[in-house]
């Protein structure tokens, strides 16, 4: 087998049920869209490499069930992540409110080293349906976004392939501070429509 | 060992001894042949019309297998059309030449026969020990004493019997080149050699192990060898892996990061099927006996349980197990009994389902069937209005609830004809999307989530409704009948997750109790939680096994015929057809997650329901055992049951004295199993397991 040294970003992706999670990681990993995964039971992983800043590393991306019942027996693969990717549906106000009792959840069970440098990262899904349906304003993202620590914010569409692979990519940069010899670029997030991606949302 | 010629064979004795030489895949099954099978000794018909007159008397031989040094067998070959065996004395006398009229043999044929159903994998000894009898001669003296490690290898024909540590060196049966890594850590691990080689019993059980252990080994390294030259090989891959291999995104991850060991495991899993399907059928059962640790220690001799699977009760069976009345006539325990054997015929399970899960007494007549049905239908349709009205639509609760059932209700299966999109004559924006069954099924878990207040609708309640609704199309039925299976599922959606826990500790004691080395390797890897087990066990299998076998799989728990808790050996026998390729390949929780999890829809349900059913038993055997000696140790005296190896009252050694290498021969029965009770303690757990009826 071959002899360079291995680097393993792990990954773990939570948010309320039906936000996309199982989707997320479908489009990113194997370029598909299917509106009938079934919903996710326990976790399971997927493996990708990617290539950030001309190194090679794989990424372990874990699926998660999103009713919070089974959170408490599901701490055993928290340990020993790299990056927690925080989702919710922007047509769904409810999923939106939940990041703070998912990203709290994490901290406590994962106990990273350092969680105030802990890195995030979140999604907002569904961009694609109709605006009229929307419910969780880029700006309302962005705000909470800033106060819990300049996270980095995307809005995708799993089914449409929207910004799926850039999120990912700012996902493995982010990862990828946690690898001690590691100097990175942080690629800027993309958002959607454009606008500055630091820009001061209202702290609604 | 005895010769005898089949002419003198009382005729109706033959038919039995054909029936013992066919029975080598199965567990020695002593009581079969009580006249014909002394100890130490075996009698055999392998040579039914000898050429050469064998020894001493004119018509027939026999010597003690202790006296025997060692066989040469020379198979079949093209210069020789019969295969021959000699059999050398440790006096140094020799038995003249037996040759192997395999083409008159009826047992021979019959293997013969099935070996050439099935392909041969590249080992050409499989094909060949299936195929002549001096290779099935071998298989029966391994069952009872030590031969050799495999053939001498300065004579390929040479098997030494019980091989000395002379025999050893002088034939050469220790050959390094031919020993794997992996060979050498499980000897390592066993357990220490001892000077008492003539016991046929130890002898036994080491020979089995040690067999088993080769073969798997020896897989296991043609693995290994082939990882590291894949391409050349491609032809000789099977198609799916060929095809698989060929996608270059496997390929990046097998020349790279370590999941190619989950692929591997997945590999060698496939390439044992293949390779050793018919020796696993043989051995399978013989290496879980000696896998099974502190159950198979306290089991002497080992459990020999026959499992018959049935064909499934017909409408035709129902109908007749009924009078004029519709009233069940016989037994409720023989109908579960005849369930849980076979299974009920799709036709039936509308009508069947409903007993089974206590919605229907079994007791009834029609006419009071009819009555309780249609009361159901009246209670049910009450209790659908209580969410139905515009005040309760405009809660939160309601809000929430629905929308969590909608989402749900729409990935489950949708494969099914009856759940799959249906013409868009509604439009795609119309509530789940216009197929009726899927608007039933909301109906259902919304009114399930008002009629138990306390846990309300938790995911995971879908796939349990879904093949009740499939199979009883009936809204109110499926619901009493939904509610009835949630009284027994209720633990698993428990706010605290307690019922989850529990079920999750006992099978991993399950595991410490029947599979010490799997379970350290579970320890090793920190995969104790048996967080992959989960799935299993939260919606009974539903998403491992395709809808069929889940269909066949809960009407057979549904019986509660040894214990409720019977899931979990299931779960069991699922991991133990896996646990070698686990532990050979699998060193990490995540690769041994991402492995169970690919299991789902490979599961052989015939196959696991077998295991598990001698699973349990034999667990339940044990727990007798050492119930039984327990009480003995307490009381301070032996008790002539359980001491039948040393028939009289042998003092019992203190349980510190024979700690450090537990025998399990003669009078050493009763200190073995003194320590193994305290080593491996019936944990309330694990008696949790057992059914009402054992305790």
């Amino acid at each position: 087998m071959a002899s360079r040294r291995k680097v393993l970003l792990k990954v773990i992706i939570l948010g309320d049920s039906g936000v996309g999670k199982t989707s997320l990681m479908n489009q990113y990993v194997n370029k598909k869209f299917s509106n009938q995964y079934k919903a996710t039971i326990g976790a399971d992983f997927l493996t990708k490499e990617v290539m950030v800043n001309d190194r090679l590393v794989t990424m372990q991306i874990w699926d998660t069930a999103g009713q919070e019942r089974f959170q408490s027996l599901g701490v055993a693969f928290y340990r020993g992540a790299d990056c927690c990717v925080l989702c919710f549906d922007v047509n769904n106000a409810r999923s939106f409110d939940a990041l703070d009792a998912w990203r709290d959840e994490f901290l406590i069970q994962a106990s990273p080293r350092d969680p105030e440098s802990f890195p995030f990262v979140v999604l907002g899904n569904k961009v694609d349906v109709e605006e009229s349906k929307r419910m969780v304003s880029q700006k309302r993202a962005l705000a909470w976004c800033q106060a819990k620590g300049n996270i980095p914010y995307f809005e995708t569409s799993a089914k449409e392939a929207i910004n799926v692979d850039q999120a990912f990519q700012n996902i493995a940069a982010n990862a990828i501070q946690q690898e001690p010899e590691v100097e990175i670029d942080f690629p800027d997030p993309i958002n959607l429509h454009g606008d500055t991606n630091r820009d001061q949302g209202c702290a609604c | 060992m005895a010769w005898v010629p089949e002419t003198a064979i009382p005729r109706d004795e033959l038919d039995t001894y054909i029936r013992v030489d066919a029975s080598l895949d199965e567990p020695l099954n002593v009581s079969m042949t009580p006249t014909l099978l002394l100890p130490a000794w075996k009698d055999s018909v392998y040579d039914q019309t000898a050429d050469a007159s064998p020894g001493r008397s004119e018509d027939d031989a026999c010597c003690r297998l202790e006296a025997i040094r060692s066989m040469k067998l020379y198979p079949p070959s093209l210069s020789q059309w019969d295969g021959s065996m000699v059999i050398v004395l440790k006096d140094g006398t020799a038995w003249p030449q037996l040759w192997f009229h395999d083409e008159e043999s009826r047992n021979v044929i019959a293997s013969s026969a099935a070996a050439a159903a099935t392909t041969t994998g590249e080992d050409g000894e499989v094909a060949e020990h299936q195929q002549w009898g001096g290779a099935s001669v071998i298989c029966w003296l391994r069952r009872l004493v030590q031969v050799g490690n495999d053939r001498s290898p300065k004579d390929p024909h040479l098997f030494v019997v019980n091989p000395t540590a002379e025999d050893e060196l002088e034939f050469g049966l220790e050959l390094g080149e031919e020993e794997t890594a992996d060979e050498k850590r499980r000897r390592d691990s066993d357990e220490p050699p001892d000077g008492i080689a003539g016991d046929p019993m130890v002898n036994t059980l080491k020979d089995i192990k040690w067999n088993v252990m080769a073969r798997f080994s020896r897989v296991s390294y043609f693995t290994r060898t082939m990882t590291g030259n894949v391409c050349p090989l491609m032809p000789y891959m099977p198609t799916a892996l060929r095809s698989t291999y060929q996608e270059a995104l496997i390929q990046d991850i097998c020349d790279d990061y370590s999941s190619a060991y989950v692929y591997l495991a997945k590999w060698a899993s496939d390439a044992s099927k293949h390779h050793e399907r018919d020796q696993m059928e043989m051995s399978q059962w013989r290496l879980e006996q000696t896998e099974l640790g502190a159950a198979f220690e306290v089991l002497n001799p080992p459990p020999s349980f026959l499992v018959h699977r049935t064909s499934p009760v017909t409408v035709e069976q129902w109908r007749a197990w009924m009078d004029d009345t519709g009233a069940l006539t016989v037994d409720v325990a023989i109908i579960k009994k005849a369930i849980f054997s076979g299974g009920i015929e799709p036709a039936l399970r509308p009508s069947v389902w409903p007993f089974l899960l206590g919605v229907l007494p079994w007791t009834s007549t029609e006419a009071e069937r009819a009555e309780i049905t249609s009361n159901n239908r009246q209670s049910y349709e009450k209790l659908k209005a209580q969410w139905q009205t515009t005040e309760a639509k405009s809660t939160d609760d309601y809000i929430e609830q629905s929308h969590r059932i909608e989402k749900d209700v729409l990935r489950t299966d949708r494969q099914l004809p009856i759940y799959a999109n249906q013409r868009k004559s509604n439009g795609a924006s119309a509530f789940l999307e216009g197929n009726p069954h899927l608007s039933t099924l909301h109906a259902i878990l919304m009114t399930y989530n008002y009629y138990n207040v306390g846990h309300g609708y938790v995911q995971g309640m879908s796939d349990l409704l879904s093949p009740l609704y499939a199979v009883l199309q009936d809204e109110s039925m499926a619901f009493w009948c939904f509610a009835s299976f949630m009284q027994r599922m209720e633990r698993n959606f428990s706010t605290d997750q307690t019922g989850m826990r529990h079920q999750l500790v006992a099978l991993a004691q399950l595991i410490q109790f029947m599979k010490p080395r799997f379970y350290k390797h579970l320890e090793r890897t920190d995969s104790l939680h048996l967080f992959f087990c989960f799935r299993w066990l939260l919606i009974w299998f539903k998403r491992e096994l395709k809808f069929d076998d889940c269909k066949r799989l809960w009407e057979i728990l549904w019986t509660d015929r040894y214990s409720k808790e019977f899931p979990i050996f299931i779960a069991l026998a699922i991991l133990d057809q896996h646990d070698v390729v686990i532990m050979d390949h699998l060193k990490r929780f995540d690769e041994i997650l991402k492995y169970v999890n690919d299991l789902a829809m490979t599961i052989n349900l015939e196959k696991t329901l077998v295991l598990a059913e001698k699973l349990y038993r034999t667990f339940e055997k044990a727990v007798h055992i050492l119930d039984e000696q327990g009480s003995i140790v307490l009381s301070g005296q032996a008790s002539p049951k359980s001491t039948a190896a040393s028939g009289d009252d042998a003092p019992l050694l203190p349980a510190s004295s024979s700690s450090s290498s537990p025998r399990i021969s003669g009078e050493w029965v009763n200190a073995s199993t003194t320590t193994m009770a305290s080593m491996y303690p019936v944990t309330d757990e694990l008696r949790s397991l057992l059914g009402d009826s054992d305790a």
